[in-house]
């Protein structure tokens, strides 16, 4: 079962790039998109959500990021209708224990994985993600 | 004689008398028995004694003994209740006897002397209590007979001598007792002298008793004189050992007292602790206030502490006054000769009468101005050394994500790289390669200048801020003019401010470039800077009229590494977060106001 469709909330050109290659090449994914802050995925959520649209079944957040950072991202897709279906993972260079800390305290956050993220990590993930999809749909 | 006559004479009898033949019928009695014995009618000649007197068979015996064996009974005293009344009644009952001497009646008479007994046990008693009190208050006596050579010595005396009662005082053993020297001397002379005038003397003195304790003795002596010859001396002999050693210890005490009290490396006051007088001061409270002792000594205790103060130090004095308090306890700030204040600490301890009553407050003072001075630089101190491990931790964060996240980028690029067949693709990746390294670079030159600004040792100088602030404006005037910047400057032109030149221009240049760079769209910059002096330090004050940040929702990151708001593509994060370094490293602060659409303003202390 693939994971049809992936959303990457980062500002570093770099990640964006290696990571939407890997998954492309290992056909981890159908479908990616790449936004540079949190505000933009934001309004896209709130639109995709407006208009019935699909939204994305995995979201790799990087925590910071100009306008809105993961943290302020978190706080507003809380508040969404729509989440339930959609697992997110906190992706970031990040190795301050408060990081970790406070992302244990997002129940809408999966997992925190540390940069640099490799094709194994990434396929793990994938797997795990699908595992929750698996989970969600039977119950 | 005449028996009328005879019975006349009996019935004036000044004693109670009634007269009984062998049947125990009245034949005769003095009207005092009538008056002693009531009886309901007065005409009882004839009748039967006991029918007037009922008495109990103990007498009906006694009475018949006196008549077969002519036995007399008698008492001084004997006590009888008549009509409720306890009476003490002289008695006596006798035969009478006709002339051939044969017993022929009784005779009784009796006298009434309860006035008589109550007065001598009334006596009796006081006696006692005499005794008892000279035994308790161990007051002795004493007595020299001249005429008989006899010497008495009273039940204290002896004990106060240690020699009991079998011992025989003599005036040499007397004066033997005394401590020899001049206890004895004056002792002789007293008793030479008051044989010689008749004077009552006293002294106190030292004895050795007979088990050879030293016991202190005070012993008033007076005189009988007959004819100007002295016949008899006496006094009194009292144990006051414990009274002079009290007395010794107690001005033991005070002189130890008075000792501390002058040379105490603590300064000390004695108050009243009603109206706060001060009764005396040692000479460390002098070298403390810097004045003369009995400048101090005329003055009250308020003189020395601050008005505001006072209400303090006078409630902890009402709450030590009504046992609130044990202690006094107090930080407080006493006034010098210089009129400056000294920071001290006071303690104060209230000391009583044996009534419980106050007399004095003796209060310590001790200057802890230094104690105080280092107290406060040690907290500073200490505040700063957190606030730098804070940043320290924070850098250490930032480093370590910075560094780390290019680090990532290569290592993916490097495995992506390995496993692309494209050529086109593993081109893009060389590209990515090249511009990761180039951010490194910066990066690092980034945390280089940051680790710079807090290491470097800077030199602070005064500079004319508004002179400062145009050179900088003239750098970027080409900017200034193209966006049509309109900067106004409030500012004294002798207005200084302590700072290391480069930071400042680099701080100004920040918030101008900022300023123009965020600037609204619709509305041609504003920018106005005012700056003054307040408590010795120079504030700042920057605002614009541009975007402005949501503080909600981005104010604390304002000044963090790398964060941006805006989402222009050349914002690096990097500028307010040096700004910021640069003001703290000249000992400043900056602080920020803003909101979305109106402007942001910048309040910086230097």
């Amino acid at each position: 079962m693939v994971l049809d469709h992936t959303w990457i909330v980062d500002d570093d050109a770099i990640f964006t790039f290696t990571t939407k290659r890997l998954l492309e090449m290992h056909h981890l994914t159908n479908r990616i998109e790449v936004f540079p802050d949190g505000l933009k995925a934001l309004e896209k959520l709130q639109e995709n959500e407006e208009n019935n649209l699909s939204s994305p079944n995995i979201i790799l957040l990087d925590i910071n990021m100009p306008l809105m950072d993961g943290w302020q991202f978190m706080d507003e897709f809380s508040l969404l209708e729509d989440k339930k279906n959609i697992l997110v993972y906190l992706v970031s260079s990040s190795i301050d224990p408060r990081d970790r800390e406070k992302a244990r305290r997002y129940k809408d956050i999966q997992d925190f994985v540390v940069k640099p993220i490799s094709l194994d990590a990434l396929i793990e993930l994938y797997a795990d993600a699908r595992q929750l999809t698996v989970n969600i749909s039977q119950s | 004689m005449d028996d009328s006559l005879q019975f006349n004479a009996i019935s004036h009898a000044p004693v109670a008398i009634i007269y009984l033949d062998r049947s125990l019928k009245i034949i005769a009695f003095s009207k005092k028995w009538l008056i002693e014995a009531p009886t309901p009618s007065e005409d009882i000649i004839g009748q039967c004694f006991y029918d007037l007197y009922p008495v109990d068979k103990e007498w009906e015996r006694k009475h018949q003994r006196i008549l077969n064996e002519g036995l007399e009974e008698s008492k001084p005293a004997d006590l009888f209740t008549i009509d409720g009344q306890e009476i003490w009644v002289k008695w006596s009952v006798g035969p009478t006897r006709d002339d051939n001497g044969n017993i022929n009646g009784i005779v009784i008479t009796t006298e009434n002397v309860t006035d008589t007994m109550n007065h001598k046990v009334k006596l009796d008693r006081e006696h006692q209590l005499l005794m008892d009190a000279t035994n308790k208050a161990k007051i002795g006596s004493w007595e020299v007979n001249h005429l008989t050579n006899e010497v008495y010595w009273s039940h204290v005396t002896r004990d106060i001598h240690d020699v009991d009662d079998d011992f025989i005082p003599d005036v040499t053993k007397g004066l033997d007792f005394y401590k020899s020297g001049i206890n004895q001397e004056i002792v002789t002379d007293i008793f030479n002298k008051s044989f010689t005038t008749g004077e009552r003397l006293e002294a106190e003195v030292q004895i050795i008793t007979a088990n050879g304790d030293e016991k202190w003795v005070h012993t008033v002596m007076e005189a009988d004189m007959k004819n100007g010859v002295c016949i008899r001396q006496f006094g009194t002999f009292e144990d006051i050992t414990n009274k002079v050693e009290s007395e010794l210890n107690y001005k033991l005490a005070l002189r130890k007292f008075h000792d501390v009290f002058e040379a105490s490396g603590v300064g000390m006051l004695i108050v009243d602790p009603i109206d706060f007088s001060i009764t005396e001061a040692n000479p460390k409270i002098c070298e403390t206030l810097n004045y003369e002792s009995d400048h101090i000594k005329a003055s009250s205790l308020e003189r020395f502490v601050s008005k505001v103060e006072f209400p303090r130090l006078f409630n902890s004095v009402t709450d030590l006054l009504n046992k609130k308090l044990e202690h006094l306890e107090i930080v407080i700030n006493l006034k010098k000769s210089t009129g400056r204040f000294v920071v001290c600490s006071v303690i104060g301890t209230l000391i009583e009468d044996e009534h419980g009553d106050p007399i004095d407050l003796v209060i310590q003072v001790i200057d802890i101005s230094d104690t105080k001075k280092k107290e406060d630089e040690l907290r500073a101190f200490t505040k700063y050394v957190e606030h730098q491990n804070e940043r320290l931790m924070n850098f250490a964060h930032i480093v370590s994500h910075n560094l780390r996240s290019h680090s990532s980028n290569f290592q993916v690029l490097l495995d992506l790289y390995r496993q692309e067949t494209i050529e086109d693709e593993r081109q893009n990746i060389v590209r990515l390669l090249s511009s990761s390294s180039s951010q490194l670079s910066e990066t690092i030159s980034h945390l280089n200048e940051v680790v710079a600004i807090n290491t470097e040792k800077i030199e602070l100088s005064n500079i004319y801020l508004k002179e400062h602030i145009f050179k900088v404006m003239e750098n970027i005037s080409a900017q200034i003019k193209e966006n049509h910047v309109n900067i106004n400057i409030e500012i004294d032109d002798d207005l200084t401010v302590a700072a290391a030149p480069a930071y400042l221009d680099s701080v100004i240049l920040n918030l101008l470039t900022n300023s123009i760079k965020y600037r609204k769209n619709d509305v041609p910059p504003i920018i106005t800077i005012t700056a003054f002096k307040h408590d010795a330090k120079c504030r700042i004050v920057y605002e614009d009229n541009g975007k402005g940040i949501d503080m909600k929702v981005n104010g604390h990151k304002i000044f963090g590494m790398y964060k941006t708001f805006h989402g222009n593509k050349d914002a690096r994060g990097i500028g307010l977060y040096m700004t910021k370094n640069q003001i703290e490293a000249m000992g400043g602060t900056i602080k920020v106001q803003s909101e979305k659409n109106v402007g942001t303003k910048f309040k910086i202390t230097l």
